[in-house]
């Protein structure tokens, strides 16, 4: 197992500025695992992910990417170590079409692949295929939040980052998002989601870590783990009959 | 379905390239059409077109709002009058050095103002040009302070055996046009590349942009520096044209002219800042003869500006454009 493991983070804290949010955080993530990050508002998952992607102030604690400690490394120099990252919100050109869009995030390609990288993410992605002259911001928000994950896929990242991608899309929009994060998976990616729509991270996702307060408080698989019990550890941090977790 | 849009596209002619030969033959005709007083406000107007493109790169493409190209303006203006007075340099040597020092310039001021964000940018590419205008009106020794330089001489070249000044008013016009249009050229080639698209990228989300690993900050300078040696260029033009540069070169009044021409013809569309040039410059300068008009026409272009075409009157010119190409 241990050799198998990508992704090592121990004894992260991490917050902005003067405001800690993480507080001590330990996961161990093995290559090709579907990861969902759960937890109430303010728990840090969005913020773990950040730091994760060189977004935060980092206070201690060690982030083991293959071998090399990477916390404290910049967004461009985590990229290029293979962990990619799709923000929480709209995150493209929406005055550009899909194939700009592409073009962009293909920035540190060099310009022979390119063409073959958009080539890969529009057979992943057919949809995008479809829609490929069209302005991303003329696009529905389950297109435009795909196109953000393809943006994310076309580095071909050994770990995908997924903030929220359900925020602000209809329950149709969501169901074609998350059958898409499904295909990537089985195609071998590692994924680490997070959301608020547990019911749909819980349905999707093979493993499942629960922060409170900044930190890790229940791993484990979905199916170990009624949605009542994901309700009570939310609130209180603690399983029925169970002492608190300490803090 | 395409059939259809086939033979419409067949029926509607595609005018574009005849509406381009005859703007351009208006453009060389100009001197014989209209009157000399015509032709000193296109000077003018071409003259400042320079800056402005400069400046549409920045605020338009790449989303910097600088109210510094003055201050670049001015430095190219006192560039090439210094080296035509104090060397006797041909034009194209002292339009490239005022292009260059302008860039040079821009550089250990865009190192500093570049970390700044919005307001505060814009707050202190506002103090380079009050900066510029102290230094011109105290470094008597080379500036002349608020005399300023005078005599400048007319535009003089030297090709190989060959050797000539544009003196005239219809050949300063066709210098300025020549310049305008390589300027336009250049604009054109730098917003087609991938540059300008990372640009545009900067300009819609640079925090997104950074992610994808575009190197937003040296994106942001370059353009910054470029966007100087455009204005640098028009100022070499203005002070061959006036044959006098003063302290009041780097005043507000050319910034914010700029700023109009490009927010007003249709920021992030070259088309928009020709055709603003043409109409805040142009047709203003045309109108000296009557000042109150002047002012007044002035001022309702602002107002039919803000009311009706808030994206600058680019978007309605590009929509002719493309309907006289035949599209819907």
């Amino acid at each position: 197992m241990a050799a198998e493991t990508n992704l090592s983070i121990a004894g992260l804290r991490a917050g902005y500025g003067n405001l800690d949010i993480l507080n001590g955080v330990d996961l161990d993530v093995p290559a090709g695992q579907f990861v969902a990050l759960m937890g109430p508002n303010g728990a840090g998952k969005s913020t773990l992910l950040k730091t994760l992607y060189g977004m935060t102030t980092i206070k201690g604690g060690s982030i083991n990417w293959r071998g090399k400690d990477i916390a404290g490394y910049r967004s461009r120099a985590i990229l290029g170590e293979g962990i990619s990252f799709v923000p929480q919100g709209r995150c493209n050109f929406p005055v550009m079409t899909v194939d700009e869009n592409l073009q962009m995030a293909a920035y540190t390609i060099r310009d022979e692949k390119v063409k073959g990288e958009r080539d890969y993410v529009y057979d992943l992605f057919p949809i995008l295929k479809k829609r490929r002259t069209t302005l991303a911001g003329n696009m529905s928000g389950g297109e435009q939040q795909l196109l953000e994950v393809a943006m994310a896929v076309l580095q071909r990242p050994k770990v995908l980052l997924v903030d929220e991608p359900s925020v602000g899309l209809s329950p149709a929009a969501i169901g074609i998002v998350f059958d898409e994060l499904l295909r990537l998976h089985a195609s071998g990616q590692t994924i680490l989601l997070v959301e608020q729509n547990t019911k749909k991270a819980m349905e999707v996702a093979e493993r499942a870590v629960i922060l409170r307060l900044g930190k890790v408080i229940w791993d484990g698989r979905p199916a170990d783990i009624t949605h009542d019990e994901l309700g009570e550890l939310f609130l209180t941090g603690k399983m029925r009959g169970e002492a608190e977790a300490p803090h | 379905m395409s059939l259809t849009q086939t033979s419409e596209r067949a029926r509607r002619r595609d005018y574009r390239i005849p509406l381009g030969i005859l703007l351009f033959s208006v453009a060389l005709a100009a001197p014989f059409i209209g009157s000399r007083y015509v032709v000193h406000a296109l000077i003018i107007a071409l003259v400042f077109m320079l800056p402005a493109h400069g400046l549409n790169l920045l605020v338009g493409y790449t989303g910097l709002l600088s109210l510094a190209q003055a201050a670049f303006f001015g430095i190219g203006a006192y560039t090439a009058g210094l080296l035509a007075i104090g060397y006797g340099t041909p034009f194209y040597v002292n339009a490239v050095v005022a292009g260059l020092a302008a860039g040079a310039v821009a550089l250990p001021l865009g190192v500093p103002a570049l970390r700044l964000r919005s307001t505060s940018f814009v707050m202190c590419t506002l103090g380079f040009v009050i900066i510029g205008q102290a230094i011109a009106k105290n470094w008597i020794s080379v500036t002349r302070g608020d005399m300023g330089l005078s005599g400048i001489p007319k535009p003089y070249f030297e090709l190989g055996p060959l050797s000539f000044t544009v003196g005239g008013t219809t050949g300063f016009y066709y210098l300025a046009l020549a310049i305008g249009i390589l300027a336009t050229l250049a604009v054109f080639a730098v917003v087609r590349s991938p540059a300008g698209r990372n640009m545009v990228a900067i300009r819609e989300n640079e925090t997104l942009a950074e992610s994808l690993g575009v190197p937003t900050w040296h994106y942001k300078l370059i353009v910054f520096m470029l966007s100087a040696v455009f204005a640098g260029v028009g100022g070499s033009l203005y002070a061959h044209y006036l044959t006098v540069v003063s302290p009041l070169t780097f005043q507000m009044y050319y910034s914010t002219t700029m700023l109009i021409i490009v927010l007003g013809g249709g920021a992030g569309m070259i088309s928009g800042t020709i055709f603003g040039s043409l109409l805040f410059v142009g047709l203003t300068e045309a109108l000296r003869i009557t000042p109150e008009l002047r002012m007044i026409a002035y001022g309702l272009c602002l107002l039919v500006l803000v009311f009706w075409f808030k994206q600058g009157f680019a978007p309605v010119i590009n929509r002719v454009w493309n309907a006289i190409g035949g599209a819907k």
